[in-house]
Formats: structure tokens, C-alpha cells, sequence
């Protein structure tokens, strides 16, 4: 079992001079995989704008105005099902407060990264990109131009979800319902989970965070994602001052 | 109005983004804060994940529901491989042929 703490510890011993190119195109490939998942995600939006009625033009421009696939389905559901204005953007503001959440976590690993690169990395922040790339920065070396694998993620993402929109707008009824498309995105991200459950306290998160978004389903604006996200993170702490405390006594 | 709700939408979800990459520029992250974000990805991650394979249309549903022994055959692949494209095709085609013939 290994503590987080510690490795990053560990990191910061040995730090390594890696090019921009060099961690773009590392961060490009690392993404890469996701894609499998990404792409079948963006056609189900597309063919949903479409479907609740949207004009093809808002449906594309929502994937880049919002970035955010997720909070893109509950808007286009939301529209479908009659919601005001208010309490749609209302909606997707709640939805995504989770991404603040991201924000704090990455900015720890920006030291020094001035402005112009924070914007753009920060409208890049989204769940497929910032997982991969926080795995870049919590187990590899820091380098000076780490942030680079941010944007090479991000923009892999960003590009694959702008076509695959388009797609989905273009062909829509030609995609089978039958082939459950939508499938593949909670299929991804589980990819991305496994991973991370080395230990108790990251387990009690899971755990946590799963059971209070379950349970919370009812409550308003969609607020379950960000309640979910931040009792799972108590939680986990307090897994791991439990454990601490007994690995002491 | 439509285009009025988007451009909203998306401004509360870049300023949600910026947040603390702006506000944590040249000043450090609060230990206490640090800590509990060790535990943001699972707990996120599982508030993603687990609400769209249990709920079916608005409703949960742990009978009669394909989604379920498919995603628990992905998730036994994902013990055994970190391979993200053999999970997910796993569990795509564990769930076609569940539905094809149950």
C-alpha cells in the first residue's frame, strides 16, 4: 500500500528537463486509448441534440462553447423536457462545480505557469483529460513543462469530441439505438478508476462517493455529482487518519 | 434564448474550471485541502459512473438490467489489465451479447 503523500515525496527528489514538444505529444498519446470511449460519447450527444429538438448549429456549438459531455446530455434532457433557462444553466453550473474540484488539484502541479497557459488549460479541464494527466504528474518525474501534458490531452479531447459531435449530428437515426453506444462512457471511466483503488481509503472514497450519488438522485439542480464528490473525499480522508492512527498505536 | 442558456452554461463551467487554477497561482493549496483532493478522482469518478449503469431512464433498476453483469465483466478485466481499449471493448461486447441472448 502505498501513501500519496509519499510519492510525491518522492517525485520532487528527482526532477527531470522535458521539452514542451516532448510532453504534448506524451500527453497526446496517453489519451489516445480513451478515444474508444470518447468518440461514441460525442456521436450519443450529437444524435440527442438533434433528437430533443435542438438546431443542429446549438448542438455543435455546445460542445465548444461548454466542453463538457456529461452536463451537455443534462442540458439537451433538460430542453427535452421543457426546463426554463434559469434552471437549466443553473443545472449545468452545478453539474461541472465538480471541475473546481480538478482545478485545485492541478494548480498544485502549475508552479510558476504563467496566465496565457492557465486559460486554455483551464478550458481544457475536463474529466477524461485531468485524470490522465494527473496520473502523469502524481507518477512521473516533475519537469518545468509539465503543463504541456495538459493541453495535450485536453486538445486530443477537445478535437475528438468537436468531430465526433459533428458525427453524431450527421448521421443520427443511422446510428442503431440497439448498439447502447452510451454504454461505452461509464465503461471509461471505470478504466480510469481501477487503477487508483491501491489501497483502503481511495476504496472508502469509491464507496462513498458511488452510494451518496445513488442516493442523492432526487436532489435539486442535479447538486448529487458535487455533494457525492466532496463526502467521498471526507470520507476517504478519514479512512486514512483512521488508518494512520492505527499503523501508529 | 437558447443560444443565451449555452453561453451561460458554458461561462459557469469555464469560471468552475479557472477557479483555483487562477485563485492558486502564487500562493500554495491549504495543507487540510491538499489532502482531501488525494480523494477527488474516486470519489468523483464512482458519482460519475455509478448512477448511469444502475438508473435506467430515470429509475433504478438492479433486475433486468444488461448494464449491470456487464459492467461487473469490464471491471473484471480491469483487474487484470490496465489495457483501456480491451475494457471498454469488453465490456461493449459483454453487453451486446447479453442483450442478443438473455
Amino acid at each position: 500500500m502505498t501513501d500519496q503523500s509519499n510519492t510525491q515525496d518522492s517525485n520532487t527528489q528527482s526532477m527531470v528537463m522535458t521539452t514542451p514538444a516532448q510532453e504534448f505529444w506524451q500527453g497526446v498519446r496517453d489519451e489516445m486509448p480513451l478515444m474508444l470511449g470518447v468518440v461514441p460519447f460525442g456521436m450519443v450527444f450529437g444524435v440527442l441534440g438533434v433528437e430533443v429538438g435542438l438546431d443542429p448549429l446549438v448542438v455543435m456549438a455546445m460542445s465548444f462553447v461548454i466542453f463538457g459531455g456529461a452536463s451537455q446530455v443534462i442540458f439537451a434532457q433538460m430542453v427535452a423536457a421543457g426546463a426554463g433557462s434559469l434552471v437549466i444553466a443553473g443545472t449545468v453550473g452545478i453539474v461541472n462545480l465538480r471541475h473546481a474540484l480538478y482545478s485545485a488539484t492541478i494548480t498544485q502541479y502549475l508552479d510558476g505557469v504563467p496566465m496565457r497557459w492557465r486559460v486554455p488549460i483551464a478550458y481544457l479541464l475536463t474529466d477524461e483529460a485531468f485524470f490522465i494527466s494527473l496520473n502523469r504528474m502524481q507518477n512521473k518525474p516533475p519537469s518545468p513543462n509539465m503543463h504541456f501534458h495538459m493541453l495535450g490531452t485536453g486538445l486530443l479531447l477537445w478535437v475528438a469530441w468537436q468531430i465526433s459531435t459533428a458525427v453524431g449530428i450527421g448521421l443520427g437515426a443511422l446510428i442503431p439505438a440497439s448498439l447502447n453506444l452510451g454504454f461505452a462512457i461509464p465503461l471509461t471511466f471505470m478504466a480510469i478508476t481501477v487503477p487508483l483503488i491501491t489501497s483502503i481509503p481511495p476504496l472508502v472514497a469509491l464507496l462513498t462517493g458511488g452510494l451518496v450519488a445513488v442516493m442523492g438522485q432526487d436532489l435539486p439542480w442535479n447538486s448529487w455529482v458535487i455533494a457525492a464528490a466532496l463526502i467521498g473525499m471526507i470520507a476517504g480522508y478519514i479512512a486514512e487518519r483512521i488508518q494512520d492512527r492505527k499503523a501508529r498505536s | 434564448m437558447i443560444w443565451l442558456t449555452m453561453i451561460i452554461s458554458g461561462l459557469l463551467t469555464f469560471a468552475a474550471r479557472f477557479s483555483m487554477i487562477g485563485i492558486f497561482k502564487d500562493r500554495a493549496i491549504p495543507e487540510i485541502m491538499r489532502k482531501l483532493l488525494t480523494y477527488v478522482a474516486p470519489s468523483a469518478l464512482a458519482a460519475i459512473i455509478l448512477p448511469d449503469v444502475l438508473f435506467i431512464d430515470g429509475q433504478i433498476a438492479l433486475t433486468s438490467n444488461p448494464e449491470i453483469p456487464a459492467f461487473l465483466i469490464a471491471v473484471a478485466v480491469a483487474i487484470f489489465t490496465r489495457n483501456v481499449i480491451v475494457i471498454i471493448a469488453s465490456g461493449m461486447i459483454a453487453l451486446w451479447l447479453i442483450t442478443a441472448f438473455l
